[in-house]
């Protein structure tokens, strides 16, 4: 889809569980979108137990989860494929 | 227990440094055990939890009973007061708006995340403060001590028997009934990462050598102490030599014919060999893990928010570990698989005090 919306979340370097919260925060806020596909949530996090939590806790809302190794940290995107 | 000083040191900073590696790769952390349940409901680290429990607590009551380990209740651990209690609370709030306990934020600086340097600031900065006021909260210890015995075996050894029978089937039920619904594996992303599960076997058999080699469980808050004693004694020389926390021992027993002493001042002793030699292991094992694995990079300056927060929770974490004498570590990995008092009632603490500090955290620092 060339009109996808991506909402880039940069949470490198924070403290532990901003990541959780902040995506938590952001899937609620973007629901419609998130389910319509619209919209994509592209997350950068240095959290390695978050490639954990947030893949887990999208799927039980019935997102599409990925999850990619880059550079030093890892890239969650959220959302219908 | 090794009572040669070097070999001592070596064969501890060994034991960290596997330590850190472990930590590092299971990124296990006793913080996110208790908050990510009250933040998602999740209890993939607390099932570990009491996987480490039973495996820890059959080492060393056995490794009692076959001889292995004789100093049981070991020399680090003391009758329990309203300072435990307090000190739980301030420890569970400080470790997590410090987004890691003593031993978490070790191994997450590793990764270069400059929060966890702002925590192991405040952890020295505490240690510092609690200096100060330590012959007063010594005081309250002694006065508000509420048991006659270290450990529940000591109490009565018959409760004691029951108390790990109960909690060792209910155990064994609930590890097999986990093992039904699905496993015990999780799925993450994390590269090297290694399984909850079997961080805690792994940690479990850690702690037992750390025994068999220490004369006590893991223990590391102390180390902090000492390292921020070193610091205090370059910057204010004079205000250092007049702390009583700095001049007495808090560890003092006979191995042997050996008389072992330690305490935070700073000069080598029995907790430069054994809880400083963990940290340093810990470190290095984790940096090793980040390096090893191309994670190690420093990204900036969290939110000012955030960084405040670390600095607080370092320093209230610090704070409610000297008051209790110790931390988690300590309590949650040593005192509880022993049944002794002081865990039993820290951990209970840890635990309200961690709903506190997730409330304060999602109210004010992560917005």
């Amino acid at each position: 889809m060339a009109d996808m919306q991506k909402i880039q979340l940069d949470i490198l370097g924070q403290v532990c569980p901003a990541c959780l919260l902040v995506v938590l925060r952001e899937m609620n806020i973007h629901r419609q979108q998130l389910k319509n596909g619209e919209t994509q949530l592209i997350i950068k996090t240095d959290h390695r137990d978050t490639t954990r939590t947030i893949p887990e806790s999208a799927r039980k809302m019935g997102y599409d989860v990925e999850v990619r190794n880059l550079e030093t940290y890892y890239e969650i995107t959220i959302g219908k494929k | 227990m090794i009572t040669d000083p070097l070999l001592l040191a070596s064969a501890i900073a060994l034991l960290g440094f596997i330590c850190g590696i472990v930590l590092y790769r299971g990124d296990y952390c006793m913080v996110a055990m208790l908050r990510d349940y009250y933040l998602i409901g999740d209890t993939t680290l607390l099932r570990s939890f009491v996987i480490y429990f039973l495996i820890a607590s059959a080492l060393f009551h056995l490794g009692n009973l076959v001889g292995l380990l004789p100093f049981l209740p070991p020399p680090t651990f003391a009758l329990p007061s309203l300072s435990t209690l307090a000190g739980g609370l301030l420890f569970g709030i400080g470790i997590v708006l410090a987004g890691g306990c003593v031993v978490g934020t070790l191994y997450k600086m590793a990764s270069g995340n400059l929060i966890n340097w702002i925590s192991f600031a405040g952890i020295l900065a505490g240690s510092l403060l609690y200096a100060e006021v330590h012959p007063q909260v010594q005081l309250f210890s002694t006065q508000t001590t509420f048991a006659a015995s270290i450990t529940v075996a000591q109490h009565n050894p018959i409760l004691q028997s029951l108390i790990l029978l109960v909690i060792s089937i209910a155990g064994l039920l609930a590890i097999w009934r986990w093992s039904r619904q699905g496993g015990l594996n999780v799925t993450s992303h994390a590269r090297g990462y290694i399984q909850p599960w079997k961080v805690a076997v792994l940690l479990a058999l850690l702690n037992f050598f750390f025994y068999l080699f220490s004369a006590s469980p893991m223990g590391i808050t102390t180390a902090y102490a000492k390292v921020a004693a070193y610091l205090e004694r370059i910057f204010l020389p004079g205000h250092a030599a007049g702390l009583a926390y700095f001049q007495t021992d808090s560890i003092s027993f006979k191995a042997g014919e050996i008389l072992v002493r330690g305490g935070a001042g700073p000069r080598l002793d029995y907790i430069s060999y054994t809880e400083l030699a963990l940290m340093a292991g810990i470190f290095s094992g984790a940096l090793a893990a980040a390096l090893y694995y191309k994670e190690f990079k420093i990204h900036g300056l969290p939110p000012w928010r955030q960084a405040v927060a670390a600095l607080a929770g370092g320093i209230l974490l610090a704070m409610g570990a000297r008051i209790a004498s110790g931390c988690n570590v300590k309590f949650f990995l040593g005192a509880l698989p022993l049944l002794a008092w002081q865990g039993i009632i820290f951990a209970a603490a840890t635990v309200v005090g961690t709903w506190i500090g997730t409330r304060i955290l999602t109210r004010y620092v992560i917005r």
